[in-house]
């Protein structure tokens, strides 16, 4: 069988590729070889939350206007303001196609608040509607209850409480914590601190809400918001939506620790929408090499298979998922032997550092229409996207998100556009 | 300005202070112990953790030797759970010659240490491991033991005995009157507290630092400083320990310890200033590689958790060349007698291996002065946890497969085991069937479980992360505290009332594994080191909970005061928790 399109790569930008191509109507495989990203992340998409001197960016595609313009080889940089939005735009209308219905900030253009497990702060684009999204001005918010459930050990509401407590914004807000002891009904006789967050999901019933709710209730009816550990809303039981309508609460799910109940529901709806466009979607097969000659992907092997395409988009990320290998000499792109930039300082003294760290801005080069090359010689027939890119910092521009849904969705641009559809 | 009493008060929470702490408050002497950091944060935190059975110093150093088999046997009775005797192989490589091996066994022989010489296919059998081109090995009996489990159980024992710990606390001073040394002037190091303790002896024990207590009297001591820099591998790759037949050098120890096995090391000059800025270079990696892959070939392709570096607290005899000729032999100073100035002890030199020997020379100084004649008990009285019963598992190299438990209890022996593994016996004070949530796992990698977390905040003095990864390895395994991090700040959060100084210890954890990782960033670490930095910073957002850092949403206004030295001093401490040892 010869693709159309092959994507290397399963998550966050191979699934927004495959699906942009999918849509029209080219004949697209996307190869996942592990785990995705999202399944560690919030869940959350952000497209730009810290500007280069590290403030929060409060209407984040303005602020990609003046971000490229510091930062000529930033990826958003080919694209600009305007587009990032209209891959946004259409993304979340993709994604809404499976039911799941990704909220902004209610005003239009603005980043909202993610509150953090920890008790921070980070701007965000789009967020699950159980998440609920923080406006940018706290004035309403005089009290709020961090809720966990006894011994689950991956939400943190006492750590949290402190860390809100550091935001001036909170000074003057009366921050608590509240752990309540689950019977957890459908848990098989399990506890809670045997539990991550998806088998925590699963096992809460009707009468552990009826539990929470009334709890909620007695303790703190008066709280403006409560927030509790994302595994309230899985496989279409929406618990959250319940203990608002039963106790009248703003109640927001906030991320747990990995893994990420929400970040699996985006990566489902992801596959679900790819799937339904007729997509195919083959998981666990990585590809260990790809032959080009002539500046031409001529075929890409995998353990099992040599498989040939028209046109193959590459988004297998950095590191962890071993999109980019590295060692004591230096970094690279496994699959090809794809030209990278280092970013010269590697890595700063300080793991937590404002400035972040250099490895997350290496990657490979690419040009503008995202076609990466090997040894200067730019490869027709491939398209890079997400982050393997280099140039940017996902983490530390809380820019992951958007730079990978946009990338994602230009490479699949390109290749429709040679496609002649 | 407070003031605290006591007979004896030890500087320094090291090994060897902490021997003499429990050797001092045996005899009944009352005893407070005063540590700037956390104990076992020197250099008994950032060594091999071998528990050498001399065989090393055989041919250079007999007296050394003779120590190091003495204090092995008796370390194996007194804290059997903190030492595995796993046995160690000296290998010749056809590089060597097997000319030093002759030499090494009739050395070994006059030192007392037993040998059982081996074909290279006898030691393959035993050490699957061990570099295949060897020409000969020779079988001693070189063991582990866990430095952090070994100062905190001496700790525990001589607090049981009415002695008082106060980590985070430092000498400043000595409070000297008519040539007389009546107590020391300290500075808490959390809120810069400035109080005084009189006593009758002063037991200075801080080590590598000894110089610095010895210049609050204008005594001098010369110090060599030597430094050495080891590797941490991902696995525990070999089950024995792995020595090069000759001469020492760099990277001729492989020790296997816990989960994981560490090479080392290196022995460079430091000066003394530069004492609490040790960072490894990359040449040490290299140098660290290439001769510790030909102990065990497959350390090319291990992964590697972490580089550190501690500090030898040698002592310089006249002419001597350099760090690998000074003897590791201990150095007492009775300054009453060499000095003139009563109430003073110093001792320093020495290794991990003679810390109880050590303490027992400087606490016999002590009681003369005191006139108290009660003998030393500590060689043959078992630290806290160590009385194992046979049930519960024996630490030697057979008794490691079949493990750990705790008897008629229900709790799975991979949870059980671990805890009593690093508590023997103590283990039971926080295993228990009605857990209240306590048997759950917070660290998978070295399976600790909010139980044990708990009795180290506890019972166990820990204040800090760094601190509970000292008491329970938490943190300490491949992933190196990526989820577990948070899990146990938010239990220290939930046990202890400022949650300000919670979030600063985890940053200091944070940044302190981090120092560890730096020199190695390449390959799984660097998988390791980007999926941490998602979590931390990209799902928690940590670096906006940091203090002293501009934070985007407040503006910090510092209070106006006057700083004192030592709060100024005691703020930089708290800031860089330089320590990054195993």
């Amino acid at each position: 069988m010869k693709h159309d399109c092959l994507v290397i790569g399963g998550g966050l930008a191979g699934l927004t590729a495959g699906i942009r191509c999918a849509e029209a109507g080219l004949k697209v495989t996307v190869l996942s070889s592990g785990e995705s990203a999202l399944t560690f992340s919030s869940g959350a998409i952000d497209v730009l939350g810290m500007d280069t001197s590290g403030m929060p960016v409060r209407h984040p595609f303005q602020g990609i206007g003046r971000l490229i313009v510091e930062q000529p080889d930033h990826p958003y940089a080919l694209l600009g303001g305007n587009s990032v939005y209209r891959a946004l735009d259409w993304f979340q209308g993709q994604v809404a196609e499976t039911g799941l219905k990704l909220v902004t900030a209610k005003i239009l253009e603005e980043n909202h608040w993610r509150l953090t497990a920890a008790g921070a702060l980070r701007p965000a684009w789009l967020s699950q509607p159980t998440a609920g999204t923080l406006d940018w001005d706290f004035d309403e918010i005089r009290r709020v209850v961090f809720v966990n459930f006894t011994g689950f050990l991956d939400f943190m509401p006492e750590l949290a409480s402190a860390g809100l407590k550091t935001n001036k914004a909170f000074e003057h807000v009366c921050v608590s914590s509240l752990n309540i002891t689950l019977p957890l009904e459908n848990g098989s006789g399990a506890t809670a601190d045997t539990m991550r967050s998806t088998q925590l999901a699963r096992a809460i019933g009707e009468s552990d809400i009826e539990l929470i709710s009334s709890t909620l209730l007695e303790k703190v009816g008066d709280a403006d918001l409560v927030a509790m550990p994302a595994c309230l809303n899985v496989a279409g039981r929406n618990w959250l939506e319940e203990l608002r309508r039963r106790t009248g609460l703003n109640i927001i799910e906030v991320a747990t620790l990995p893994p990420s109940v929400h970040g699996i529901g985006l990566l489902r709806a992801l596959r679900s929408r790819f799937a339904a466009l007729g997509g195919f979607y083959v998981p666990a097969v990585p590809v260990k090499q790809g032959v080009v000659s002539n500046g031409r992907v001529e075929s890409v092997q995998t353990p099992d298979d040599i498989l040939e395409a028209n046109h193959y988009i590459l988004t297998t990320g950095s590191y962890f998922s071993k999109g980019m290998t590295s060692k004591q000499q230096g970094v690279s792109e496994p699959v090809f032997g794809l030209d990278m930039q280092a970013s010269e300082e590697f890595c700063d003294s300080r793991f937590l550092a404002r400035e972040g760290h250099g490895f997350n801005r290496t990657g490979v080069v690419f040009n503008k229409h995202l076609q990466p090359s090997i040894n200067g010689q730019s490869i027709e027939n491939l398209h890079v996207a997400g982050a393997l890119l280099a140039g940017y910092d996902p983490i530390i521009e809380g820019s992951g998100g958007g730079v990978a849904i946009s990338t994602a969705w230009k490479a699949a641009g390109e290749v429709i556009e040679k496609m002649g559809l | 300005m407070r003031r605290l009493e006591a007979d004896v008060v030890v500087i320094g929470g090291g090994a060897t202070g902490a021997s003499v702490f429990r050797d001092c408050c045996l005899r009944g002497m009352h005893t407070i112990l005063v540590e700037r950091g956390d104990i076992a944060s020197g250099t008994t935190g950032r060594n091999h953790g071998l528990l050498h059975s001399g065989a090393r110093y055989a041919v250079t150093d007999g007296h050394s030797a003779r120590e190091c088999i003495e204090e092995n046997r008796t370390l194996k009775k007194i804290a059997g759970h903190c030492v595995e005797e796993t046995d160690g192989l000296f290998i010749s490589l056809p590089e060597d010659g097997l000319d030093f091996q002759k030499q090494f066994v009739d050395g070994c022989a006059s030192a007392g240490i037993e040998t059982q010489v081996l074909t290279p296919e006898e030691a393959i059998r035993l050490e699957p491991s061990v570099n295949p081109d060897l020409i000969g090995a020779v079988r001693i009996p070189d063991g582990t033991i866990d430095p952090f489990r070994l100062t905190s159980a001496s700790i525990l024992d001589a607090r049981e005995h009415g002695g008082t710990l106060l980590n985070y606390t430092k000498a400043v001073g000595l409070i000297i009157r008519l040539g007389y040394v009546q107590g020391v002037r300290c500075c808490d190091m959390r809120t810069g507290e400035m109080f005084e303790i009189y006593s009758r002896q002063v037991i200075n024990a801080s080590g590598a630092w000894c110089h610095e207590v010895m210049e609050y009297a204008d005594l001098s001591v010369d110090m060599y400083h030597s430094r050495g820099a080891l590797l941490i591998m991902g696995y525990r790759m070999n089950s024995m320990v792995i020595n090069r037949c000759r001469k020492p050098g760099d990277a001729d120890i492989l020790v296997p310890g816990d989960t994981v096995s560490v090479i080392g090391t290196t022995s460079t000059h430091v000066e003394k200033d530069q004492l609490d800025n040790l960072e490894v270079t990359e040449d040490e990696v290299r140098v660290l590689l290439a001769e510790g892959s030909k102990l065990a070939p497959s350390m090319m392709d291990t992964r590697i958790l972490r580089a550190y570096c501690g500090v030898r607290p040698l002592v310089s005899e006249t002419n001597s060349s350099g760090g690998r000729s000074i003897s590791r032999g201990l150095v007492a100073i009775d300054h009453a007698e060499k000095d003139a100035l009563n109430g003073l002890i110093t001792i320093t030199g020495g290794k991990l291996m003679t810390c109880r020997l050590m303490a027992e020379v400087a606490t016999d100084m002590a009681a003369r002065h005191l006139g108290v004649t009660k003998p030393c008990e500590t060689a043959k009285r078992a630290l806290p946890g160590a009385n194992l019963p046979e049930a519960m598992g024996r630490k030697t190299r057979e008794a490691r497969k079949t493990g750990y438990s705790l008897p008629g209890s229900s709790i799975p022996n991979s949870v059980a085991g671990s805890a009593v593994y690093r508590h023997g016996d103590r283990a039971r004070n926080f295993m228990k069937e009605d857990s209240n949530w306590n048997n759950a796992v917070v660290c998978e990698c070295e399976v600790v479980t909010r139980g044990e977390i708990l009795y180290a905040i506890d019972k166990l003095n820990a204040r800090t992360l760094s601190d509970l990864r000292r008491r329970t390895r938490v943190g300490m395994g491949p992933c190196q505290g990526e989820m577990c991090a948070c899990r146990v700040a938010g239990l220290l959060a939930s046990s202890r009332e400022d949650g300000e100084v919670v979030l600063d210890s985890l940053h200091d954890f944070v940044d302190e594994r981090w120092k560890g990782v730096r020199p190695i960033l390449w390959g799984d670490a660097l998988r390791e080191a980007e999926f941490s930095y998602w979590v931390q910073e990209g799902l928690l957002g940590l670096s906006s909970l940091q203090k002293d850092e501009a934070k985007p949403l407040l503006e910090i206004q510092e209070p106006e005061s006057e700083e004192t030295q030592c709060e100024q001093e005691a703020k930089q401490t708290a800031q860089k928790d330089t320590h990054h040892e195993a």
